[in-house]
Formats: C-alpha cells, structure tokens, sequence
C-alpha cells in the first residue's frame, strides 16, 4: 500500500519526494496529542513518525517530542509533534504544550469508557484554552481490539460530531487509520499562512502572531 | 493514494529520526528534568514571548536580563540555603550542562510563577439542575407517598373490625392483605437464612411478604390506631378491646414507611418550647411598636404645649411599654434557661435572642424620653396661652384700625368677621384657645339648650374620649379630641352669631337701606 510509512530513514526521503523541487509551499504545524494515560498516545506517534509499534511501550515521561513532514498535493507539511504524558501528575504541564498548537490529536482507548469521558474533558479544555481556531481530532485507538470494544463507534462519532471534531477510530498496532488521521488534519489545517513560515526562520510559535495576544485565556 | 505522502526532510533528518522525550520545554525543547524545573523555566523565559515575537532582539535583550536576574536570585537563594529543593534542582542541571538559566529558585517561588503567568480564567458555562433534580426528587416522593398511604389505608382495614379471636382474626388479616405463597420460598428474603421447623415462615400483615421470626417487626396497636387515624381524621374512637397480642406484625420497609411518616408528621406540627415563648416575644414586639410611636408623640404634643393629651396618659402608657419590656426580658430569660447541649448551635441561638432582646429593650423602651415635669408644661401652656390671646388682641386692634381707616360704617361685623377669619387661620395654634374657652361657652350653652343637638354630640364624644383613654387607645384620643374642638368651635361661632346678630340686622338693613 502507498500509505505504508516508511521506517524513519533520514536519508531516503529525497529520492520518494513526489514532486522534486518544484514544490513551493511548506508549512509547519504544532500538534499536540492528549488522552488518559495508556491509551496509546506514543505508540500512535511512533507508528505515523517511524513506523514501528511496540508491544510493551513505555509510559511517557514529561512530554515526547517528535517531527514527521508529508506532503499533500503541492505542500510539504511538517508537523511538530507533542506526544503529552498521559499520567495525572503531568496534567498541569499539558497547557504549556497545546498553547499555540495549531492541531491537537485527543487518543481514547475504545475498551475504556473512563478514557472517553477524559478525551471529552480534553476537548472541553482545549475549546476553553488552547487556539480558537485549533483543528481537534479525536482518535479511538485500539481499533483492532473492537470485538471487546466499551465505546461505540456511534457514540463517539456523534459526539465528534457535535463539537466539529475530525473523527476516526485508529489502531497503531495494525497501523489502521494512524496516517489518515494525520493526513486529514494536515488537509484541515489552513495552509495559506505556512507559506510566510517559509524559511530558516521557522519559529514554533510563528503561527501565533496571526491570532490576538492571549486570547487563550481570556 | 498514488503517493506516498510521507516524507522526512532532509535538513531536519536528525531531528525527526532522533524522539525528544522528558521534561521539555515546547520553545527550547531543553530537558529540564522535573515539573517544577519546566514550569519555572517556562514561566520565566516564554511567559513575555507573545508580546514581543515581533522582535526576536527584544527577546534576546529580555531572555538575557532574565538570566542574569536568575543568576542574582539563584546565588542568594543558594547563599542562604533557605530550600533544599533548589539546591537539588541546580544540582541536576548544573549535571546536565545547560548552564544557570535553567536552574530554579524554591517550590513555592516556581509556584508563583506559574500562577502568573496563567491569565485568570473565567467563569465558564453554566446551567440550572434544579429542573433536573425536581424531576429525579418527584417521581421518588410520589412513590414513597403513594405507598405510605397505601399501607395507611391497608392499616385501617385491618384495624376497622379486627376481631378478637386468634383464627378469626388471622382469616380478617388474610383478606385484608392477601399472604404470599410461601411454598417456593426458601430462605428469609432478607437474612438469607433457611426455613425449617424452628424458623417458620412469617408474613408482613401489611405487604403480605414473607420474613422470619427475627426479621419481623413489630408496631404495637396503640400506634397503628394513631397512624391509621392520621389519614382518616379520627373517624373511629380508640378501641381498647384488643389487649391481648396487641402487636402488628411487619416487614422492616413497612415499619420504616410508616415511621418516616410518623416522625414528618410530628416535625410538621410539633413546636418547641423555645419556638413558642419566641414568638411570643416576637409578639410583644410587635404589639408595642406603635406605642412607642405614640408615647415620643405625646410628649412631643406635650411639649409643643398642646392640650391634646395629658401627662396621665403619658405616663399611663409608660407604664404599659414598661411592662412589655418586662415580660420580653422575662421570656428571653426563660429561653435561656431551656436545657440545651452546652457548645451547640441551639445554645448560640438561644443566646442571640437574649441579646437581641436585651438590645431591643435597651434601644426601643429605655431610651423613651422621661415624663415631663407637670409644671414645666403647664408653664409651657401658660406662655402659649398668653402668645395666642396677645396676638388675637392684636389682631383685633388691626381690625379697629382698619375699620377706622375704611369709616365706621359697618364696624361690628366686620370686627366679629375679623375676629373669625382670625380664629380660622390660625389652625391648631388657635385650638387651645378654643380649648380653654369653650368648655365655658358649652357649659353656659348646655344649661341653656340641652336639646342642642351640637351639644349632645360633644358629651358623647366626651365619652368616648374618657373610654379611650382607659382602653390607652391613643389614636382614637387623638382623632376625637380633634373632633371635639370643632364641635366646640361650631358652638362656640353659633353662638357670638347668635349674640351679635340682634345687634347687626339692624346696621345692615341700615346699609342696604
């Protein structure tokens, strides 16, 4: 399949670049990803970056930092990726993460009803703090464990619905509907403004300067 | 998908092979090793960023007085040695190499920082669940009702003709309430213990359910007659015939409705002592409000020099504000003296109407201005009297002037008119003189025309002036004797007419003429 990702070689990219050099626009989006703990935030990650997936993956500490550029049509599309540690002790550094983030992935875990209410208190959070224009989607991991599934798709998909969430229900272990998440986000996201990001002088927060100062909290 | 999207740039190859994992900060992307490490660092370094993205100099400028400040606080802190925390946390970064800026001061410093850097956050949606909470409490209420008085109508049945006989009354409680059938039944539905021999099957006589011996409870028919005549406004007189077994077998839930009900019943109409000498108080209170008002305005009539009232009815309604007071700090003490836990709230309760009654006392009744020296107004009515009567004389001798001004045509009446007009207008300043004088005027009058009905009216009015003041209706006193003095007034008119009019006709019609 074309959607296979690639383990994250550093030097191969070059030659499987679809359009060469002719490609114009680049953009560089800040993602963040949230949800309770263990229900496979990294393990998400790491399968879109590098393509991998562990079995027994250990529980972030902090926060993980890691980058994966696409392309869609004429764009290169870098996402900065924030993989948050899920643990409640590490909540209170979550803000810091999504302030200014221009996307933001909320995980649960399909057989944990627990993690959906939590996913729903992530979207409430970021509806309330983060970037009024952030592109949220919410991803039901553990797809493949569907036969001893807790939250329906139906439930969750209606509730995507109502707060305008990009929805898919993923699995990093089969590696199902990890990079079309990512993919339909990079469509979402604004391009236009990525363009003037164009450059040596990407700053993280670049995009911030196009939305009033604080707003996020106030 | 034709292609593969994805696609590693090559300039930031390392990066997006290498996974960044730890306490990193999301500008720096420096690993700072603990949450109160990040956070400071955060706070210190990006709190300002937004502001002043437009100049990456300005940050620059910024980030290096925050670091050389960093610097000062963190060697004093050091210095002193006030936190172990810091020193742990300098320590750690000191290890990692990323220089002084990273270093922390204390927790709560750190804390702080946070703090302010966070924007104060809003109050955030919210809705009324009182709808929500009616619509879970009603339904539970209606069921608790409908079975309470279910129960309470079964209970009256069973009690309406209960018969004395053992047989025949276990046939009576059977129709009532129809048993369950207990052959299934295996164990006590709620001990969960086996029937057998020696624990028998015993049903509940108002639900019918099944129980053992030691799981059944009891409501004694003196009770149940109360509770059955609860509902049913006492129709049947108390029947004291069933002495014997006089005790109503009952499942726990049963007893417990019937209980709850009780105890609702009692709370609704039960009034404790404290409650009922309160409201008496409360009473008290609110009886002697207007005899205050009337007391400060008796003696202030008192002192204007009016003749209205007089100091006995002043003082008499003295007497009964300070009985009042009396009984008020009577009552209050008798809360006090209620048995209550020592420390309770009802003990501060009880205090606090003591107080309040105290307080009420002192403010409202013994601030009453004291009785006025009997002298001192009769001197204060004495001067007004002689004002009044010095201004009628010269009013009069204005009157004469002007009437030799004008001629001497019709002198007499116009003197009688000027005199008038005179009493008129001087309103209630005039009514002590009319006070004074006319009971003279009517006593001459009522010898001579007792079938005045003017007259008549003034002795009753009279009357009822004298009934008032024994009642201390003040008010009422007030209105009549205001009454009085008009009727006196109008006597007292009709009766100069009556004098000057032999004398006028005649210098009328001499006019007219």
């Amino acid at each position: 399949m074309a959607t296979t990702p690639r383990s994250g070689g550093a030097g191969s990219g070059t030659a499987q670049r679809p359009n060469g050099t002719s490609q114009n626009k680049s953009c560089q989006f800040k993602l963040v990803l949230l949800g309770e703990s263990a229900v496979g935030k990294s393990s998400l990650v790491l399968r879109f970056v590098k393509g991998q997936f562990h079995e027994y993956q250990e529980s972030t500490i902090g926060a993980a930092f890691l980058t994966q550029t696409i392309c869609i049509e004429d764009t290169v599309v870098k996402f900065e990726i924030w993989d948050t540690a899920g643990q409640e002790r590490y909540h209170s550094l979550a803000p810091m993460y999504y302030r200014g983030a221009q996307a933001a992935i909320v995980v649960y875990d399909i057989q944990n009803q627990d993690s959906f209410q939590r996913a729903k208190t992530w979207v409430k959070e970021l509806h309330k703090q983060a970037s009024p224009n952030i592109v949220i989607a919410l991803a039901g991991n553990k797809a493949d464990l569907s036969n001893i599934r807790v939250v329906e798709f139906d439930e969750a998909k209606q509730y995507a619905e109502e707060n305008a969430l990009l929805f898919m229900e993923t699995s990093a272990k089969t590696g199902m509907n990890v990079n079309d998440i990512f993919l339909a986000i990079a469509k979402k996201l604004p391009k236009n403004d990525g363009a003037n990001n164009q450059g040596s002088s990407i700053r993280p927060n670049g995009n911030e300067t196009n939305r009033p100062t604080n707003n996020c909290c106030k | 998908m034709s292609s593969n999207p994805f696609d590693s740039d090559e300039d930031q190859g390392t990066a997006s092979g290498e996974i960044l994992e730890g306490f990193l900060c999301p500008i720096c992307r420096a690993d700072l090793k603990s949450i109160d490490v990040l956070t400071d660092h955060f706070a210190r370094k990006h709190a300002e960023e937004e502001d002043t993205l437009k100049s990456v100099f300005n940050i620059f400028v910024k980030a290096k007085k925050k670091i050389l400040n960093n610097f000062e606080d963190e060697r004093n802190g050091a210095a002193a040695g006030s936190s172990s925390s810091s020193t742990a946390a300098g320590a750690s970064s000191s290890a990692n190499g990323n220089g002084a800026d990273q270093r922390v001061l204390s927790n709560a410093r750190s804390r702080f920082n946070v703090f302010n850097y966070m924007s104060k956050q809003q109050v955030g949606a919210e809705c009324s669940h009182f709808e929500y909470f009616q619509s879970v409490r009603n339904p539970r209420l209606e069921r608790y009702a409908s079975e309470t008085n279910k129960l309470i109508i079964r209970l009256h049945r069973l009690l309406k003709d209960l018969p004395t006989d053992s047989v025949q009354r276990k046939q009576h409680e059977q129709q009532t309430v129809a048993w369950l059938d207990g052959t299934s039944v295996k164990l006590c539905p709620s001990c969960a213990k086996s029937f057998h021999i020696a624990r028998r099957q015993h049903h509940c006589r108002l639900c019918g359910g099944i129980m053992c011996n030691d799981c059944s409870k009891f409501l004694a028919l003196e009770n149940a007659l109360q509770l059955a005549s609860l509902s049913t406004s006492r129709s049947e007189p108390m029947q004291h015939m069933h002495q014997g077994d006089s005790a109503i077998r009952l499942c726990e839930h049963c007893l417990w409705l019937l209980d709850t009900r009780r105890d609702m019943h009692e709370s609704r109409t039960c009034r404790p002592l404290l409650v009922q000498v309160y409201e008496q108080i409360r009473q008290l209170q609110k009886d002697v409000t207007p005899d205050l008002d009337m007391y400060l305005k008796i003696i202030n009539s008192l002192h204007e020099g009016e003749t209205i009232f007089t100091i006995a009815d002043a003082s008499a309604l003295r007497g009964k504000i300070g009985q009042v007071a009396e009984a008020m700090d009577m009552r209050s003490k008798r809360i006090l003296a209620i048995y209550c836990e020592p420390g309770s709230r009802e003990e501060s309760l009880k205090k606090a109407i003591r107080l309040s009654c105290i307080q009420a006392i002192k403010e409202r009744m013994l601030s009453l201005p004291p009785l006025p020296n009997e002298a001192h107004i009769q001197q204060i009515q004495e001067r007004k009297r002689m004002e009044t009567e010095q201004r009628i004389l010269t009013e009069q001798r204005m009157a004469m002037e002007a009437y030799e001004r004008y001629g001497l045509g019709a002198t007499t009446i116009q003197s009688g008119g000027g005199l008038e007009s005179g009493t008129f207008a001087q309103g209630s300043d005039l009514q002590s003189i009319n006070n004074w004088s006319a009971p003279q005027a009517s006593t001459s009058t009522s010898k001579s025309s007792l079938d005045d009905p003017l007259i008549e009216q003034i002795n009753i009015i009279k009357g009822y002036i004298k009934q008032a003041r024994q009642d201390m209706n003040f008010e009422v006193v007030e209105t009549l004797e205001l009454n009085l003095r008009e009727l006196q007034r109008e006597v007292y008119e009709r009766q100069r007419k009556s004098q000057n009019s032999a004398a006028a006709s005649p210098e009328v019609e001499q006019q007219q003429s």
